[in-house]
């Protein structure tokens, strides 16, 4: 027996694996399909045949999430830029001066301040060329596969950055100045794990963008 | 069988935005009845794939030409309702400008062919 809302549950399941969001506009999308199948099946067809029909009417799923894609890229952009903004901001007017302040103001041996020096050069090495990292990064077409590649880093980031800063911070007893080159590369480490998950979805967006 | 052409898929595209904002002048609506509606309208000529209506309907609610509320269908289902906004009447007075200055010319040009 053919059980049609299994049937239009699994529709959901391709819809959302595409990227179409819920519950906006998923279920929107669904209140047509169902729509559709109760009108065929009110002519006289069976609920299998009108569900295959409805869903054939109604479109592939990946063509749909591109449109949807182009209406939200301009709230995107207004959102990237305020991410951009910040970023900057507290990089640049923050932890920057807070740096060189540090290493003027204390006595650190070689190997600290060259940590800490690579640190702010690759931190700013990233934060200039944040766009252009993506490209390094593969695509990774399965939205599901690609998210947890990408959450799995930017969870290994974040427990990386505790580990390292309990271990470091706790066992040793340092300097003023020890310390921020070592909160650093604790953020450097974190920083590295929501990299490669920001990087996954920007390289995905760029298959998107070339495909469509 | 191959009477009346349908219509190629850049000129439904085109034409969305308007028929949208024309049939909402009518009264609120929501899209499974404007496809219906714009179907029937061209006896079956201008058929858009049902999903895309949706993003040109987001895209104009963000562009503040129209506005959407959820309601209920008479069977009790969830419904999104779409209706005009006032920059939505300006939008639709432009597109009809447009498109009468197009439909103009065309007619204009092929009444001088059978002179």
């Amino acid at each position: 027996m053919f059980d049609l809302e299994q049937g239009i549950s699994s529709w959901r399941t391709h819809m959302l694996a595409a990227g179409i969001k819920t519950p906006v506009p998923l279920e929107e999308l669904e209140s047509h399909l169902r729509e559709g199948v109760q009108e065929l099946t009110a002519s006289g067809m069976e609920p299998q045949e009108a569900l295959a029909a409805a869903i054939k009417k109604f479109g592939l799923p990946m063509p749909l999430q591109a449109e949807f894609t182009k209406v939200d890229k301009k709230s995107h952009l207004t959102e990237q830029y305020v991410i951009k903004v910040l970023v900057y901001t507290i990089w640049f007017c923050l932890v920057l001066p807070t740096y060189l302040y540090t290493f003027y103001k204390y006595d650190m041996n070689w190997a600290w301040r060259s940590a800490g020096i690579a640190n702010i050069i690759f931190g700013t090495f990233l934060i200039l060329l944040y766009k252009k990292i993506n490209i390094w990064f593969p695509i990774i077409p399965n939205r599901l596969r690609r998210q947890t590649i990408g959450i799995s880093a930017a969870v290994c980031g974040v427990a990386g950055m505790v580990l390292f800063m309990n271990f470091i911070l706790l066992h040793f007893s340092l300097t003023m100045g020890q310390v921020v080159v070592a909160v650093l590369c604790g953020l450097t480490v974190m920083s590295i794990g929501g990299g490669i998950q920001a990087g996954l979805e920007e390289a995905a967006k760029r298959s998107t963008t070339t495909t469509a | 069988m191959y009477s009346v052409p349908m219509i190629r898929k850049e000129l439904v595209a085109a034409s969305a935005e308007p028929l949208i904002l024309s049939l909402l002048a009518k009264g609120e609506s929501y899209g499974y009845a404007i496809i219906q509606e714009v179907k029937l309208r061209s006896e079956g000529k201008l058929q858009w794939t049902d999903g895309m209506l949706y993003p040109v309907l987001h895209r104009m609610e963000n562009r503040g030409l129209i506005k959407a509320r959820w309601g209920e269908s008479e069977t009790g289902r969830k419904r999104k309702y779409y209706s005009l906004k006032k920059d939505g009447k300006t939008a639709m007075a432009k597109h009809h400008e447009q498109w009468s200055l197009v439909h103009s010319v065309l007619a204009g040009l092929k009444k001088e062919q059978y002179v």
